[in-house]
């Protein structure tokens, strides 16, 4: 290779180094900082974080009471970002999340204002979306994807960066709406909160028992929160690392897998929307390892939770018993990072 | 920079690693060919053994290095020397793209780090993979080489090359063989004979080779054997060529135009077999000189030397058929040799077909030359020149059949020496050989004149009995004079007594001299059993016998290999042997070269039945 020596590297170069150390620095320091307040959950914090930097949104999958909400609060507070939390229901309409026109009688006489919903937060917290029916869980798509909100014929648009982190009960399926594809697309990663070990419900009660709460520090600011999330997309992906996310993506689909468990239980694949996932997520990973490049072990890191919300299990799987998870950790284990 | 000294590292290994491949596979395929080869009887020189091995390891060392090992690879394994995390990777595939900021940075960092790569770390010495295999296949080999081969084929394979060839003979062995090809060259030359001389020249080289040892005695047999088989047919289409000629020349003498030509043609056949073709052409320019002045008559004769001539043809067939029945013991193995042989077979019946093609187009062009005469055409006269000239070189051809004939023999009796391995044995030896060739033949086995009531005698003593003196069996042959077998085991005591007396019983008998081989030094079996071969006159009694009484297995195989195949308990034994003889004829897993050696083995030692040898006595 003829790569200029460490030494001998221009002033942009110099700074993308600054850069990532700097990213790396205040990633560390946000997850400190969620970690004081969260006990454990580390790898389900570290997620939220990576999306929130990749541009993505997260759907939370786990019983009540592991601390989602707190995480969501704690993340938003780290970066004094505003905050929101709705609690979907099946009576929940569109109006009652995005907002709606209002008459106001003001000086000038009696005027329609439009009454902005919790959805225009920095951060959202969609608490049991599946609760809701399909005409409210659609009523996020808009804002999930173009990051803004028509109301009428106005379109409002969301202040960046704008974040929904949606939560739905795995067990309780009664009166429940599970989420149409094009919703469920649109989360970069799909996280399973786990109960706490014994150690980390000792933490747990250690903390929330006594009498102080020191509450949650600023360790980010929005406008540097937006520069890390411009830096992500900086960075390069070699093509190896590229070829192996896509067909890792080709490898979820029926016809065009190695896998014959694929070939059988599975409906549909994964969108380019998963690659997309895997590949910003693998920024985000290498960003936090000050690597100024994606490897093959952070596209394994990221697969999983990137993936397994877009691979659609057919009867047979349904039946059997099949995860998504253990396909999608097959084809890691199956395929050859270069063929 | 370091990925070039990982690719050499790598090229290093993959080049170890394919000689081990190439060498494993080589291994394995040379055991197979190795146990086959001995399983047919064959050998494999142990030099290409090794050359074929050394082959193998540099073909597949020479294929794995010569492929191409991608940079891409080789920072694979610098990334996960080093970390793990693909920065070597990523650096070289993004050395290609544009550059940014980013990749700079990344190419900066991934050199650094590349730096402190040591490339035995990235590319560590082992053990190359495959020499487990490497080991098992050369096992392999070495067990198909060493290990000896257990199936009757390779048990009975003729040597290897080098171990076939034989001493030279020594000189004088082959002086009579000699003779007849030098006789028949001669013949060749003063008949002009192509044929004949090509099969002088082909039994005088066999006849050196054999000299030289340079031929073994397998191959010499093939060789005797399409060389006789080639003979034979060769004479038998002279004969059927002599008599077509003189068929026509007997047809030209009908008419008194053509009569000198016809004349002409006999009294060169007289002549060629004395001295050679003498007043050659005389046929022709008698012919063309009738056809000249006679044309009408000439068409008469000409045709009825074409109508004698078609009358030959199926004489010949007839004679093809009634000799076919008179063939000899050794015409029927030179033939079962052709059918085994191909090679040997194909220019023989191609020889007797061209014979054929030309007698016929000999007939035809008589038939169309007396039309030409009869139609007063003008080439009438050259045209029957050309058919006398045809009719002397057909007269010649058949002249050669004596000396065809001789080379057949030659041939045929030069196979039985070596048969009888006869070829380089001393005196000794060849007696014994003989003697062996007498006893399989059911010949005397006796001294005198009286051999074959001698032999029975002796046989039956030998084979049951184990008297002494007077084998009642010998003498049993009424009136003949006494036996004289050659038996030396010593009977004594009461039995033989009892014997002599039995003996005596027989009318007209003498006391017999044959002695007979045996274990029990007398007693009741013995006698009886004797007795009952007698052919006539001596009494006979049944006496049981004990249990393991008699000779050995081995005491009787050898006894009638000595004295004949007509004994009773050789017959039992043979008889139980037969299945493993039948299926010894039966395999073809016996090597061509000994066919012939084993089959009359096996058709010498069949027992005969004792009536036959007596029926061969005088």
């Amino acid at each position: 290779m003829s790569a200029p020596r460490p030494t001998e590297l221009d002033a942009d170069a110099d700074a993308v180094v600054a850069a990532v150390a700097a990213f790396r620095s205040d990633v560390d320091r946000l997850l400190g900082e969620i970690g004081r307040r969260l006990v454990g959950q580390a790898e389900v914090a570290g997620a939220v974080v990576s999306a929130l930097l990749a541009g993505g949104h997260v759907l939370l999958e786990g019983v009540p009471g592991l601390g989602k909400t707190l995480l969501v609060r704690t993340t938003a507070a780290a970066m004094e970002l505003s905050f929101s939390r709705v609690q979907f229901t099946p009576d929940l309409m569109p109006a009652d999340v995005l907002g709606t026109n209002l008459i106001v009688d003001d000086a000038g006489g009696r005027r329609f204002e439009f009454q902005k919903g919790p959805l225009f937060a920095h951060v959202v917290l969609a608490d049991e979306i599946n609760r809701a029916t399909p005409k409210t869980q659609s009523a996020l798509l808009e804002a999930m994807q173009e990051q803004s909100v028509t109301v009428g014929k106005q379109t409002y648009a969301l202040p960046p960066p704008f974040f929904v982190l949606a939560t739905q009960n795995p067990i309780e399926m009664e009166g429940t709406y599970p989420l149409p594809e094009a919703q469920l697309y649109r989360f970069l990663y799909k996280l399973r909160v786990e109960p706490p070990t014994g150690a980390e419900l000792h933490e747990i009660l250690d903390r929330t028992t006594g009498a102080g709460d020191e509450g949650t520090r600023v360790v980010l600011g929005r406008e540097r929160l937006l520069e890390m999330r411009a830096l992500v997309r900086q960075v390069p992906v070699a093509r190896p690392i590229q070829d192996f996310v896509v067909r890792l993506v080709e490898a979820t689909h029926p016809g065009r897998s190695p896998l014959a468990e694929v070939a059988r239980f599975v409906r549909y694949g994964s969108s380019p929307r998963g690659a997309q996932a895997v590949i910003l997520g693998a920024k985000f990973e290498a960003l936090r390892a000050g690597r100024f490049a994606p490897s093959f072990s952070d596209v394994r890191r990221v697969a999983i939770p990137a993936l397994r919300h877009r691979v659609l299990l057919n009867f047979d799987g349904e039946a059997e018993g099949i995860t998504a998870d253990a396909l999608v950790g097959k084809l890691l284990t199956l395929l050859p990072e270069m063929p | 920079m370091r990925l070039g000294q990982i690719r050499r590292r790598l090229r290093l290994r993959a080049t170890l690693e394919g000689a081990i491949v190439g060498g494993t596979l080589a291994a394995v395929a040379l055991a197979a060919g190795v146990a086959i080869a001995r399983a047919r009887g064959g050998a494999v020189p142990a030099g290409e053994v090794v050359a074929l091995l050394v082959l193998g390891l540099g073909a597949g060392a020479v294929a794995r290095a010569a492929r191409r090992i991608p940079l891409a690879r080789c920072a694979r394994l610098a990334d996960a020397a080093l970390d793990g995390e693909d920065r070597l990777l990523s650096a070289l595939a993004l050395e290609a793209a544009p550059a940014t900021p980013f990749s700079r940075a990344l190419a900066a960092d991934a050199v650094r780090r590349a730096e402190a790569l040591v490339p035995g770390a990235a590319v560590p010495a082992r053990r190359p993979r495959g020499l487990p295999a490497l080991a098992l296949a050369a096992s392999m080999l070495a067990a198909a080489a060493l290990v000896p081969a257990s199936s009757r084929a390779a048990r009975i394979a003729p040597p290897s090359p080098v171990a076939a060839r034989r001493a030279p003979l020594p000189p004088g062995t082959l002086d009579a063989e000699r003779e007849a090809a030098r006789a028949a060259r001669d013949e060749a030359t003063r008949l002009a004979d192509a044929r004949l001389a090509a099969l002088a020249g082909e039994l005088d080289r066999t006849l050196r080779r054999l000299a030289e040892g340079t031929l073994s005695d397998g191959a010499a047999l093939e060789t005797l054997a399409a060389l006789e088989a080639r003979a034979a047919e060769a004479a038998e289409a002279a004969r059927r060529e002599a008599a077509a000629a003189a068929a026509a020349a007997r047809g030209l003498a009908e008419t008194a135009e053509t009569r000198p030509a016809g004349q002409a043609l006999g009294e060169a056949a007289a002549g060629a077999a004395d001295e050679g073709p003498a007043d050659e052409g005389r046929a022709r320019d008698a012919l063309a000189a009738s056809a000249a002045a006679h044309p009408a008559e000439t068409a008469k004769g000409l045709a009825a030397a074409a109508r004698n001539m078609a009358g030959t043809f199926s004489e010949a067939g007839d004679g093809a058929g009634a000799n076919a029945e008179d063939k000899s013991g050794a015409r029927r193995l030179a033939r079962d040799q052709k059918a085994e042989n191909e090679s040997a077979q194909a220019p023989a019946g191609q020889q007797a077909d061209d014979s054929q093609r030309q007698l016929e187009r000999l007939r035809r062009d008589l038939d169309d030359a007396a039309s030409a005469c009869r139609d007063g055409d003008p080439s009438c006269a050259s045209r029957a020149g050309e058919r006398g000239r045809d009719l002397e070189r057909l007269e010649r051809q058949g002249a050669a059949r004596d000396g065809l004939q001789r080379i057949a023999r030659s041939a045929q009796q030069l196979r039985t020496r070596i048969g009888r391995r006869e070829l380089g044995l001393g005196e000794q030896d060849a007696q014994a050989m003989r003697s062996f060739g007498r006893a399989a033949r059911g010949g005397d086995q006796s001294g005198g004149g009286e051999e074959q009531s001698g032999a029975s005698a002796g046989r039956e003593g030998a084979g049951e009995t184990g008297t002494a003196a007077g084998e009642p069996a010998g003498a049993g042959e009424a009136g003949r004079d006494q036996g004289t077998g050659r038996g030396k085991g010593a009977g004594n005591g009461a039995a033989s007594a009892a014997l002599g007396a039995e003996a005596e019983d027989a009318p007209g008998q003498e006391a017999g001299t044959g002695n007979g081989i045996g274990r029990q030094p007398g007693g009741p079996p013995l006698g009886p059993r004797a007795t009952e071969t007698a052919p006539a006159g001596g009494s006979e009694a049944e006496v049981p016998i004990a249990d393991g009484a008699g000779p050995s297995r081995a005491e009787v195989i050898g006894t009638a290999a000595g004295q004949g195949f007509a004994s009773r308990s050789y017959a039992r034994a043979y008889t139980d042997y037969a299945a493993a003889v039948e299926d010894a004829l039966a395999k073809t897993a016996v090597p061509e070269g000994k066919r012939y050696l084993v089959r009359r083995y096996f058709d010498l030692i069949r027992p005969r039945a004792p009536a036959r040898a007596a029926r061969h006595a005088p």
